[in-house]
């Protein structure tokens, strides 16, 4: 017979964010089990009937207030993935609730709100993680080549992550993009700053890396070269950085949604490790089986009035979005779901490999890469003020 | 046939490449290139490939940012065009001739389009091809070598005439 679950799970703000994705892997995880769906108080009508939809899609109660929610004895840890607005307020109720708190990625939309959280998970004693890809194969083999010490010391790493979603072509070509900030809004149906929602990967992968370096300078541009949506709202898709970190070592950042079609799999996954003694390409996208057939071409998903950027998996399950097969990726090192780890630092007593601490630093990059787009000046960090 | 002049051979097959407009037009480039064991031509080499992205995007670079320098054997720069381009290039000596930390001479272009991408990737003279990566370049090239030492002196973009 099983084992009971050890952990309930709160999924704080439901369906169309990556709850979607996050709540199924604590489902199926058996050492959880989720207890139910919550949000705060006067949320708006959409947001509530998609807190509702993901209750009842995945089969548990949907608590209408938070505060009750969190005064559950059943409750352990909170999964939230609340709009990026409001994350930070929410994940530290939870931390203050005395929740472990697993967190979407970006962290915070402003460094106050990032150490608040950061500093509530501190003061209750609390685990804490953000969604991250160090789990992935490809930075698991990367950690391994830095840890065999094969390169000698670091002295550079190059990230290039480009997602090939959405239908490019249409944002208007030919001068810079004018940066502002600091950035106002960050949530948008049809779009999302890349800077904002892609580089973080690199910038934790870089910090896992390297033992949790601290970022010293950013020198950033960004750019609007492929959707009309993200330049109507005025926010880039697309985005470039330049960072020294602590001791010397520099590192350089691609990042950005580059188009369905633009990829023959989920899109450029390179990073480049530079070394004193060797350096090393790894390709998120190797080692892989190149297949051709007289199979009928991988086409686009339809466009979805509701999600017309396909950020989310309802959407795209909704429109029969297909995976793309072309290039077949055996597994090299056995994957653990980013949930999974959490877990397992939890009942390990150890830190999580990306803490809402290291969140917070990725913030703070980011925040100094739009001021740097914005001035063309090198940034410094940590941040005046 | 005398060796190859590597860094111009590939200038030449991107520009035929993006004349068929597989891509769309060209916005970012990411490149990668690592061909020399001198750290003295660390700059040249990248200065070059960079005048090569002037014409592939059609456009003149704006600012330049460098990062390491010729005696940490890597150059990294950022570059902005003046149509809004960018590109991310970046060199370092080569120190073998194969294996994870052991590399030859190795290759990596991302050129983004804004309707698709075309990545290249190279190990030139891995299968006896003769190759010379000693890169040539004219005023354009030296000009912007210039540029990158300033901005490595410096510590910040060098903003170009």
């Amino acid at each position: 017979m099983p084992d009971k679950p050890r952990f309930g799970v709160l999924l704080v703000t439901g369906g169309m964010t990556h709850q979607e994705d996050y709540g199924l892997g604590f489902q199926a995880d058996p050492r959880c089990k989720v207890i139910g769906v919550t949000d705060e108080r006067g949320v708006d009508r959409r947001r509530a009937a998609l807190n509702r939809r993901l209750a009842e899609q995945m089969q548990v109660p949907l608590f209408p207030d938070l505060d009750d929610a969190l005064r559950r004895p059943d409750v352990h840890l909170a999964s939230v993935c609340s709009e990026f607005e409001r994350r930070a307020r929410l994940g530290r109720r939870c931390a203050e609730a005395g929740k472990h708190v697993y967190m979407d990625k970006p962290l915070a939309t402003t460094m106050e709100d990032a150490n608040q959280l950061a500093q509530a998970v501190r003061r209750r004693g609390v685990r804490s993680q953000m969604f991250t890809q160090v789990g992935a194969p490809f930075a698991r083999r990367a950690k391994q080549i830095v840890d065999s010490g094969v390169l000698g010391e670091l002295k550079a790493i190059h990230c290039d992550l480009l997602f090939a979603k959405g239908r490019p072509g249409s944002a208007p070509l030919g001068k810079p993009r004018k940066e502002h900030y600091p950035p106002k809004q960050f949530t948008f149906p049809d779009a999302k700053r890349e800077i904002w929602t892609t580089t973080v990967y690199s910038l934790t992968l870089i910090r896992w890396l390297t033992g949790r370096r601290d970022f010293r300078s950013v020198y950033a541009t960004s750019a609007n070269y492929f959707f009309e949506e993200h330049y109507r709202r005025d926010v880039e898709d697309f985005g470039a950085m330049a960072l020294t970190l602590d001791g010397g070592m520099t590192a350089t950042i691609t990042a950005g949604r580059i188009g369905w079609q633009s990829h023959r799999s989920s899109g450029p996954n390179f990073t480049r490790l530079f070394g004193s003694q060797g350096s090393v390409l790894i390709d998120g996208h190797t080692p892989r089986f190149e297949v051709a057939s007289d199979q009928p071409p991988w086409t686009p998903p339809p466009r979805d009035p509701d999600d017309p950027m396909s950020f989310w998996s309802s959407t795209g399950k909704k429109a029969g979005r297909r995976p793309k097969l072309d290039w077949y990726k055996p597994e090299t090192v056995p994957t653990r779901s980013d949930q999974a780890m959490f877990l397992d630092s939890i009942e390990q007593g150890k830190e999580s490999e990306v803490t809402v601490a290291d969140g917070a630093t990725a913030t703070e990059a980011m925040l100094a890469a739009y001021q740097s787009a914005a001035t063309g000046e090198v940034v410094s960090l940590p941040l005046a003020g | 046939m005398g060796a190859l002049a590597y860094v111009e051979w590939l200038e030449k097959a991107v520009q035929r490449k993006l004349a068929d407009d597989s891509i769309g037009l060209p916005v970012a480039l990411r490149a990668e290139l690592n061909l020399i064991s001198d750290h003295g031509l660390l700059i040249s080499s990248l200065a070059r490939i960079a005048s090569a992205a002037e014409r592939w995007f059609a456009s003149k670079p704006l600012t330049v940012y460098a990062q390491g320098g010729a005696e940490l054997e890597y150059v990294s720069l950022l570059i902005k065009f003046s149509g809004g381009q960018t590109a991310l290039l970046s060199s370092e000596v080569v120190r073998g001739d194969g294996g994870p930390g052991a590399e030859g001479p190795n290759v990596l272009l991302l050129v983004v389009g804004n309707h698709g991408t075309m990545e290249f990737r190279d190990n030139p003279g891995a299968d006896g091809r003769a190759a010379d990566m000693e890169p040539a370049g004219g005023a354009e090239t030296q000009k912007l070598a210039r540029a990158i030492e300033e901005s490595l002196r410096l510590g910040r973009a060098t903003t170009l005439d």
